[in-house]
């Protein structure tokens, strides 16, 4: 067979043979891919270099290069590591502490409950809910506008619901299931954190809690539980069912199985949820702005409390978010290794 | 451990999968649950585990009535289909797992472990991972879990459906030793009737969540109780001839025989299996045919012949010699040499002999 002499185009379009790239996609997505590199490391880059300039450097205009286009000082780091030294350190802890307790607490709650949606089905009666509503509403009115005492209208009003569904439930046809109550759960994401940003605030104020990390611990993990069991389910609903019906046959407990067979199983699914959450409650800042004044203060505060009175401190700005970064970078390092494929295979035949 | 099943029905809704069951298993007894996809026996299986609600009915293991016990006070072992194997465990963990949970001690549960892979001859993969494993591997680990520990129930759910054809026969000889050597009550489901017969001491046919016939594999193949069974366990199947019965002679389009003893039916099955047919020269033969299709398995020719009969599609399979040769569209007669006809209502399926009939007393 004689082989036709190709174009320039085809030469350029096409590979030579099936292990290389054509020269002109090689070109390109190289190109593109160094483009989007560019744009995503440049702001850090800048981010560090700022970190080391003196404050009229910063506003000298843009320049890139130290030991060229200015001299490097070290000032920013011994403003925020000396002078401040203890009030750099609080909030940094701070961060760390409530950020991984609520995560810790998030994955593993939402884990239970994510399981418990795979693997139990529920069928919460629609004339209950309506029943909790409508029991719940009269306890409000009594308490707020009759002004009874709360003691005495909420366990009246609980002793009501017990008995109403006991006593009625079973004539309720419509009932729910369990995606009903996943997509209520996950429908808690859906309203912006501002709305109920207040009434939280008002919450901890009565409970006197402002400015613990209890609250902030607390809030967070309550914030992210839906996207844990929203992700986590997602993992176990891949996990065989015939692993928990062996394991229960073999003795073991629901909880036995949860904690040896599902958890092991979904590690990568647990990974990947936790260095999500991990993320979200570390940079959170509007909930820790109004829940938090000084004791329990977290580096995003920190961060824009550089933006005092005297205008933006680009300078000491940058310092905090590249420590900010460090303990991210570390925790995605670990967690990154627990992501591996296959966990799944050879458990059932496909 | 003896097992009874009573009254059990089970439905989904409105659905109702078993219809009133009942099962009497003995100690150390092989029940096999046959029948086709769907009718029920896996549920059945399921029900007795403790991982299925029984609906009404309750399940006995001993003299205990366990319907309302927890699967993991019951103390089965089970084999699931897709084997379930913890894939993040090792082979020798996944084996001692049933023993872990019963805080065995860490010696006496290598020991158990060693001992059980030994049988199923897995001793030198005892740290491999499920994934390093092939099918009929991860199938023998599956065993030896169930094995690990003396329950009073092996409950198997098509165990070897997922192997190839060699490896099952062989798996199958090696469970049927197993069973008789540890003298555990066993329950196997299976919808492959090769099995259900070589493994079985009963097999329990069922069908539309009904036992339909519950007895020796010997029996149920020689006096299948119903025109299901009978066309269900049986490989060609055996051949169904619809006629009529009047005054001791069964009359067809294609066929009449004598068939003394059996009341008039208007509508009434011969069946006869392919074993007991033979295509001959003789033109008085019960049966005239057209060849349709000729298969040679090596032992054995299977005949398929379309009879001429004006009810279109049927056919009579003829099991022949090894060195029976015929053109396709050539004209034979077939006529029963055997010793098993069988006469069925066609409308209730139910048998209308008691004992099948022998090929002299056709003539």
């Amino acid at each position: 067979m004689s082989v036709k002499p190709k174009s320039l185009w085809q030469k350029m379009w096409e590979p030579k043979d099936l292990q290389s790239m054509a020269p002109a996609t090689k070109v390109l997505s190289y190109s593109i891919l160094l483009f989007w590199t560019f744009i995503v490391l440049f702001p850090l880059y800048w981010l560090f270099v700022t970190s080391f300039k003196l404050p009229i450097q910063v506003s000298d205009g843009p320049y890139y290069i130290p030991f060229i286009d200015f001299e490097p000082s070290l000032h920013a780091w011994e403003y925020i590591f000396i002078d401040l030294g203890r009030d750099t350190l609080r909030p940094y802890m701070n961060s760390i502490i409530i950020a991984s307790s609520s995560t810790v607490l998030a994955v593993f709650i939402g884990s239970m409950a994510a399981y418990a949606l795979t693997r139990i089905e529920y069928k919460p009666k629609v004339g209950s809910i309506v029943g909790f509503i409508v029991i719940l509403g009269l306890v409000v009115y009594l308490t707020v506008v009759v002004k009874m005492q709360w003691q005495l209208t909420l366990s009246i009003g609980f002793a009501l619901f017990v008995s109403f569904v006991f006593a009625f439930s079973r004539y309720f046809k419509r009932s729910l299931g369990n995606n009903d109550i996943l997509f209520w759960i996950i429908s808690q994401r859906i309203m912006p954190p501002v709305v109920s940003v207040l009434p939280i605030y008002i919450m901890f104020q009565q409970l006197g809690l402002l400015d613990t990390h209890f609250a902030l611990i607390v809030t967070y993990m309550a914030v992210n539980l839906p996207i844990a069991v929203w992700l986590m389910r997602d993992f176990f609903a891949r996990i065989p069912v015939e692993l928990e019906e062996s394991a229960m046959l073999d003795g073991a407990s629901r909880m036995r199985v949860f904690l040896t067979i599902y958890m092991p199983l979904a590690k990568p699914g647990l990974a990947a949820t936790t260095m999500l959450i991990l993320i979200l409650s570390w940079n959170e800042y509007l909930l820790a702005l109004f829940l938090s004044t000084a004791d329990a203060q977290t580096m995003p505060l920190m961060v824009a409390a550089q933006n005092a009175t005297r205008g933006p401190q680009w300078w000491y700005m940058s310092v905090l978010i590249v420590v900010m970064i460090v303990p991210v970078l570390i925790a995605a390092g670990f967690i990154g290794k627990m992501i591996s494929k296959g966990q799944l295979s050879g458990a059932v035949k496909g | 451990m003896s097992v009874a099943l009573k009254a059990i029905r089970k439905s989904y809704g409105n659905i109702e999968v078993v219809k009133g069951v009942d099962l009497e298993i003995e100690d150390g007894q092989f029940l096999v649950l046959l029948g086709p996809s769907g009718c029920g026996k896996t549920t059945l299986l399921r029900m007795i585990a403790g991982l299925e609600t029984v609906t009404e009915g309750q399940v006995y293991i001993g003299a205990e009535d366990v319907t309302q016990v927890l699967p993991k006070y019951r103390d089965i072992a089970m084999v699931f289909q897709s084997y379930a194997l913890y894939p993040h465990m090792s082979v020798a963990e996944n084996i001692g797992y049933p023993l872990l949970l019963r805080k065995v001690t860490k010696d006496k549960r290598a020991a158990a472990v060693l001992d059980a892979a030994k049988v199923v001859h897995l001793e030198d993969y005892l740290d491999r991972y499920p994934r390093q494993l092939s099918g009929g591997q991860r199938q023998r680990v599956a065993l030896a879990r169930a094995m690990v520990r003396r329950p009073k129930l092996f409950l198997m759910d098509e165990p070897l459906s997922n192997l190839d054809a060699q490896l099952r026969s062989q798996m199958r000889a090696e469970l049927k030793h197993l069973q008789k050597e540890l003298a555990v009550t066993t329950v196997y489901v299976t919808h492959d009737q090769i099995e259900a017969m070589t493994l079985a001491d009963k097999v329990a046919v069922i069908n539309n969540g009904v036992v339909q016939q519950l007895d020796t594999p010997r029996n149920i193949y020689n006096n299948p109780a119903n025109l299901f069974v009978a066309g269900f366990v049986g490989s060609p199947q055996m051949n169904f001839i619809r006629g009529q019965v009047k005054a001791g002679g069964f009359s067809s389009e294609c066929s009449a025989v004598q068939c003394p003893g059996i009341e008039d039916n208007q509508a009434s099955v011969l069946g006869v299996r392919p074993e007991d047919l033979q295509i001959v020269e003789d033109a008085s033969a019960e049966i005239n045919a057209r060849i349709y299709s000729i298969e040679l398995t090596g032992d054995e020719t299977i005949v398929t012949c379309s009879i001429e009969d004006r009810s279109p599609g049927s056919q009579v399979v003829v099991r022949m010699d090894a060195d029976y040769e015929q053109k396709v569209g050539a004209q034979v007669a077939i006529k029963i040499t055997g010793e098993r006809v069988y006469f069925f209502d066609a409308e209730s399926g139910q048998r209308l002999d008691s004992e099948p009939h022998t090929a002299r007393a056709l003539r």
